[in-house]
């Protein structure tokens, strides 16, 4: 079905591709797919009598407008991929096991704070109460206040942190799941 | 009859790509010749813009892609084959009741025939 003149519409769909920040497995999906419909497209010009180099302009023209296209295959990549390709390359290493380390470590250090601000926090709520009535002015006060109250952001934070991390291995769990399925 | 095509269809894209593959799995190029059949005269789809849409409603977990097996005998490129899923069938009925509301309220505005 589809003839000859694939090397321009290689050409043409390498610089289409080059911009884009992907994955490499899905920059190869991505080129594989647009050739395959740039040389139906072709095919098709041809078999309604049109001549090789206006089918190849007719299948060119068809695909519409290239930097627009360009920017709809850039939005199409999911942004955690993009932001992964854009620090470390499009390496398939990179992509197959930056999110698992990153959740790890997420993980790991969130787990840490939270685990040391549950000891922290009660300990220094102790020493609040047991501080004796003498020294219990205002500005001593506000301190404690202001410990709690950094000691608490810091908890939030690490649960945050936590939360994402499982998140990403969540994902990265589905998502490799999903690819040993089909 | 004008054409549709661009902006006008941008919104619509993949709720069209949904309501074609209603008809069974498909490559992007049959996906198009499904819509110009079913549009025809007046549909004009920038072919390449197909994609990007086939992608989102990938990640979105609506339609299913696999690449075509390889003893189909065309030779070139391969070609991805995509599916609805279940998730996708849902999306698409829910998106067609949303769009038909909106016809009927705004048509009703318009004093359009609905």
């Amino acid at each position: 079905m589809n003839r000859k003149p694939v090397d321009p519409f290689e050409s043409l769909v390498a610089d289409l591709m080059r911009p884009v920040v992907a994955g490499s497995r899905r920059r190869r999906a991505m080129r594989e797919e647009l050739l395959a419909h740039l040389c139906q497209a072709y095919a098709e010009e041809l078999s309604l009598g049109v001549e090789e180099s206006a089918a190849r302009q007719a299948a060119v023209r068809r695909f519409g407008d290239l930097a627009d296209l360009q920017s709809q295959l850039q939005a199409s990549v999911p942004s955690f991929e993009r932001w992964l390709v854009s620090l470390f390359g499009s390496k398939e290493i990179v992509m197959s096991i930056g999110p698992r380390v990153a959740g790890w470590v997420m993980c790991f250090v969130g787990g840490a704070f939270m685990f040391g601000l549950a000891v922290v926090l009660p300990a220094t709520a102790k020493l609040a109460q047991a501080l004796p009535p003498a020294s219990q002015s205002g500005r001593v006060l506000d301190a404690a206040m202001t410990l709690k109250l950094s000691l608490m952001s810091l908890l939030a934070f690490s649960s945050l942190v936590t939360v994402a991390g499982l998140g990403i291995l969540a994902y990265v769990f589905v998502t490799r799941n999903k690819a040993a399925r089909g | 009859m004008s054409s549709i095509q661009g902006d006008s269809l941008r919104g619509h894209l993949e709720t069209l790509v949904l309501s074609s593959l209603r008809r069974g799995e498909a490559h992007g190029f049959e996906i198009l010749r499904r819509l110009e059949e079913a549009g025809s005269p007046a549909l004009k789809l920038k072919e390449g813009s197909l994609y990007p849409a086939l992608y989102r409603l990938e990640s979105a977990g609506l339609i299913k892609g696999e690449w075509e097996d390889g003893a189909t005998a065309r030779r070139g490129p391969r070609r991805r084959v995509y599916r609805l899923t279940p998730k996708g069938r849902k999306r698409f009925e829910q998106a067609r009741a949303e769009f038909q509301q909106f016809v009927t309220v705004i048509g009703g505005i318009l004093g359009a025939a609905v």
